[in-house]
């Protein structure tokens, strides 16, 4: 790398590095004392992360990436006092995030929220978990051990061209700890009112001077919440199981390799399923829950060149088993990824990679509930190219694209262009225009679904359309991070962004009249719409001193959606802009009593949304969160959730089977002991 | 990344453009020292160092200490970076810096000590005697009796501390300090 000077002249160039050194040394620089000082606010468990060479490189990633990006630390899922991922990410701008009852979500990042939004790429270690049935997350199967999380990135708007299909509205990877961070020992648990009993062990050893193992066993029994209306339980309590293990070897000085395996085992009520039956009781509704099982096991293999080459070779395969009354699902999926990045070439910097992806499922259809066909496989190919230009003295520019071949839709392609401009150490401005796709997923591509309409004893029949095509967005953007002061910056984001052939979900207005059901009306899906959307994300940070850290963010957003007024509408065509709150604020205080006393306060308002005919009022909430290190292997905590009100609702879904119930104020007391 | 050099070498063009190149070839042989527009000169694990050792007069309990003055004994480039903490506030105390050759043991509630050699006994007598909390990066520093010892492992700084050596000086320290340090008991 250094044989940059011919051998000859190898003397003069020590010569001269000894002559710099002794003129730095004479004038040393004079900002020394003030970029020292801008590390001061830093709170210990901040500053205890950081990289001795370099900056630390999520600081390093936020700051110079061309895109709306958030950093969620360990420290602040801890300090959260939080049992669920979703519960998390409430803290980011930009992200939607309701809690439908004690196992389902709606999550979703710029609008579009649903239960099972669809616009959100989510990733474990690299490991795609949104579900290719929905294409969204069923985030009550997901239930990593939150101690075991290093950080969470999430990337606001699209990333196709790097993480594909589906990273359309935003991208979260959630970063696990590796093996080696995670040594000896940690018993964690808890219980409270709402959270009634969690708990996990967590062990890492040492197999050999570079090779490390931990595993994690855990597990969450959640109480059931309160109807809508407020005098029913809504009897959604269940639990959930999940073991794990991780491995992480440096095979060589250039080789590290990481295998991951995860199992989780749920069973979970509050699903309203109703079952249609030839004979009489025609449509009998009752909640039979859902128990399942997911396993997955990953790979990753880095390898680094003296030369500069950095190549990243990853596998994952999942198995997901599904036990429902209305259907019964099993299905596997395997992916292989491979990534290269060259060494840099003049101005710019290469990368390109390669995917596969196979997802083979089998369904045992109902008269209900059924897929057509029943067993099906799909195998998906990608190829993505980017290049990221130093271009002027403070401009980067980066294109990429990625081509993909889906067995649905065939071609498609998703380029994006950003640009990044860094006049000085204060001020980074970025501009992005970038095109991504929502894939048809399995649902929409094979359903039957066989009811009555909810509220009613007429049955309909919605079927999938086969010819249903991808949804495309043109996005612009545009950032500004604004560093006051060094304990104090400002990060904004706007977007305008066009989607074209939305799904809608329409009756055809085709009534089949069926000797035992009386008159079936008939609905489908397809790609009927047209959306556009606009808003706002901003977030602000500001280090009172390194004992008090207050993070605030708003996001406001609006919606316009074109369809034709004609056509009679089973699912509401304005959905986006009734399901999503226009403004969203969040403030977060993480104080330090004493050094072994924490007290945090976390308020959060969200405006009023209008769900399938149910309107969910707007809402204040606040959490409050003590924290004690009594000794420096126990924390002890003591939170509250929700606390300005008994209840409220936060989404509501009559349509999918999971039934909507009023978030309840919760007290939970947690523990964790390392040893 | 060196461009915003700042303009230590005004001594003609040539040595200018000499040692403009210089610091080019050093900055492309070890990219992972430079970071965005920061000054290459600058040890970042110097300035972590003086952000830890801020910290520490919080997280250390003295038994009867109404100032913070924090010294530094033998050379060491720390001297550089300790005026960032000069004047600033912690638990209602001024945090003062003493970089002299020469002064009383006494004067300081944290001894930065740069070299093994001065870890003698007569030293950690008087650090008992006037509970110092005494600090330094060199090798055997907490086996042989200091108290906090600075270790590089995994490109992050790292903690020994040597709990006997501490409660003999009659200081406490933070469970949170503890919490990531390696204890010597």
């Amino acid at each position: 790398m250094c044989l940059y000077f011919s051998r000859h002249r190898v003397g003069l160039v020590l010569f001269l590095y000894l002559l710099t050194q002794a003129l730095l040394a004479e004038e040393f620089p004079s900002d020394t004392i003030e970029s020292t000082r801008e590390l001061l606010p830093l709170s210990w468990e901040e500053l205890t992360v950081l990289d001795v060479s370099g900056l630390a490189r999520q600081e390093q990633s936020v700051q110079n990436s061309p895109a709306a990006a958030f950093v969620i630390t360990s420290e602040d899922i801890r300090r959260a006092g939080v049992t669920s991922l979703p519960e998390v990410l409430r803290m980011v701008p930009g992200m939607n995030v309701a809690k439908i009852n004690a196992w389902n979500w709606a999550v979703s990042a710029r609008g579009f929220n649903d239960l099972y939004a669809n616009k959100l790429q989510v990733m474990i270690d690299g490991r795609s978990i949104y579900d290719p049935l929905v294409s969204g997350v069923y985030w009550g199967q997901q239930t990593p051990a939150l101690q075991d999380i290093e950080r969470i990135e999430v990337l606001r708007g699209p990333s196709g061209s790097l993480w594909g299909a589906n990273a359309v509205n935003g991208t979260i990877n959630i970063v696990t700890r590796s093996a080696q961070d995670t040594q000896g020992g940690l018993l964690s648990g808890g219980g409270g009112t709402e959270e009634q009993g969690f708990g996990g062990i967590r062990y890492g050893g040492k197999l050999s001077d570079a090779t490390f193992l931990r595993g994690t066993l855990s597990g969450i029994h959640r109480d059931a919440s309160i109807d809508l209306v407020g005098d029913q339980d809504t009897h959604d309590n269940g639990d959930t199981e999940t073991g794990n293990f991780r491995l992480d070897s440096q095979l060589s000085e250039h080789d590290q390799l990481m295998l991951e395996g995860n199992v989780s085992r749920y069973r979970q009520h509050g699903y309203f399923i109703g079952v249609s039956s030839p004979t009489p009781p025609l449509w009998r509704q009752d909640d039979f829950g859902r128990d399942g099982i997911t396993g997955s096991l990953q790979g990753s293999w880095k390898h680094l060149t003296d030369s500069g080459h950095h190549t990243d070779l990853n596998m994952s395969f999942t198995q997901t088993n599904w036990d429902l009354t209305t259907n019964n699902m099993s299905r596997s999926q395997g992916v292989l990824d491979f990534q290269h990045s060259l060494p840099s070439y003049d101005n710019h910097h290469l990368m390109w990679g390669l995917n596969y992806q196979i997802i083979s499922d089998n369904f045992d259809n109902t008269l209900t509930l059924g897929f057509e066909p029943e067993k099906y496989t799909q195998h998906n190919v990608g190829v993505f190219l980017q290049d990221q230009i130093d271009l002027f003295e403070d401009w980067v520019l980066t294109l990429g694209n990625r081509v993909e071949h889906f067995t649905y839709t065939g071609w498609e392609t998703e380029p994006n262009a950003r640009l990044l401009w860094m006049p000085n150490k204060q001020h980074s401005l970025w501009a992005a225009v970038s095109r991504a796709v929502v894939l048809p997923n399995r649902a929409q591509h094979s359903i039957r679904l066989f009811k009555t309409i909810p509220g009613s004893n007429t049955f309909f029949e919605a079927t999938a359309n086969p010819d249903m095509l991808t949804e495309n967005l043109l996005a612009y953007e545009l950032g500004w991070r604004w560093q006051i002061a060094s304990n104090l910056d400002i990060d904004t984001a706007l977007f305008y962004n066009i989607y074209d052939r939305m799904q809608g979900t329409k009756f055809t207005g085709n009534v089949r009249t069926d000797p035992i059901y009386g008159n079936v009306l008939e609905a489908t899906v397809g790609n009927y719409r047209h959306v556009e959307s606009y808003g706002l994300e901003m977030s602000i940070n500001y280090r009172v001193n390194h004992d008090w850290r207050l993070q605030a963010s708003y996001s406001g957003n609006q919606f316009d959606a074109k369809y034709d007024a004609n056509v009679s509408w089973f699912r509401d065509p304005d959905a986006e802009q009734h399901f999503n709150p226009q403004h969203r604020l969040s403030l977060r205080s993480l104080f330090n009593l004493t050094p072994e006393i924490e007290l945090d306060a976390w308020g959060r308002f969200v405006d009023e949304i209008y769900v399938d005919r149910t309107s969910i009022p707007a809402y204040f909430t606040l959490d409050l969160r003590l924290g004690w290190h009594p000794h420096k292997d126990l924390e002890l905590s003591f939170s509250g959730q929700n606390l300005l009100d008994n209840q409220h609702p936060e989404f509501s879904d009559i349509l999918y089977i999971p039934v909507a119930s009023q978030i309840q104020r919760g007290y939970v007391a947690q523990f964790s002991w390392r040893f | 990344m060196l461009r915003n050099f700042p303009g230590a070498f005004e001594s003609g063009i040539v040595t200018k453009a000499i040692l403009k190149l210089l610091l080019l070839s050093i900055g492309f042989c070890l990219p992972g020292i430079c970071c965005g527009d920061a000054n290459p000169a600058i040890s970042r694990e110097y300035q972590l160092k003086t952000a830890y050792l801020f910290h520490f007069a919080e997280l250390a309990q003295w038994p009867d200490s109404t100032q913070m003055t924090i010294c530094v004994k033998g050379d060491n480039p720390l001297r550089f970076y300790l005026p960032a903490l000069e004047g600033m506030e912690v638990d209602n105390k001024i945090v003062h810096i003493l970089l002299d050759p020469v002064f009383a043991i006494e004067q300081c509630q944290i001894l930065f000590l740069s070299e093994l050699d001065a870890l003698s006994e007569a030293m950690l007598t008087q650090a008992k005697i006037h509970h110092v909390l005494l600090v330094s990066d060199v090798e055997q520093f907490a086996s042989k009796g200091g108290m906090i010892q600075f270790t590089l492992r995994d490109n992050k700084l790292k903690l020994i501390v040597n709990l006997a050596s501490v409660r003999a000086a009659n200081l406490r320290l933070s469970s949170k300090l503890l919490r990531m340090a390696e204890i010597l008991e």
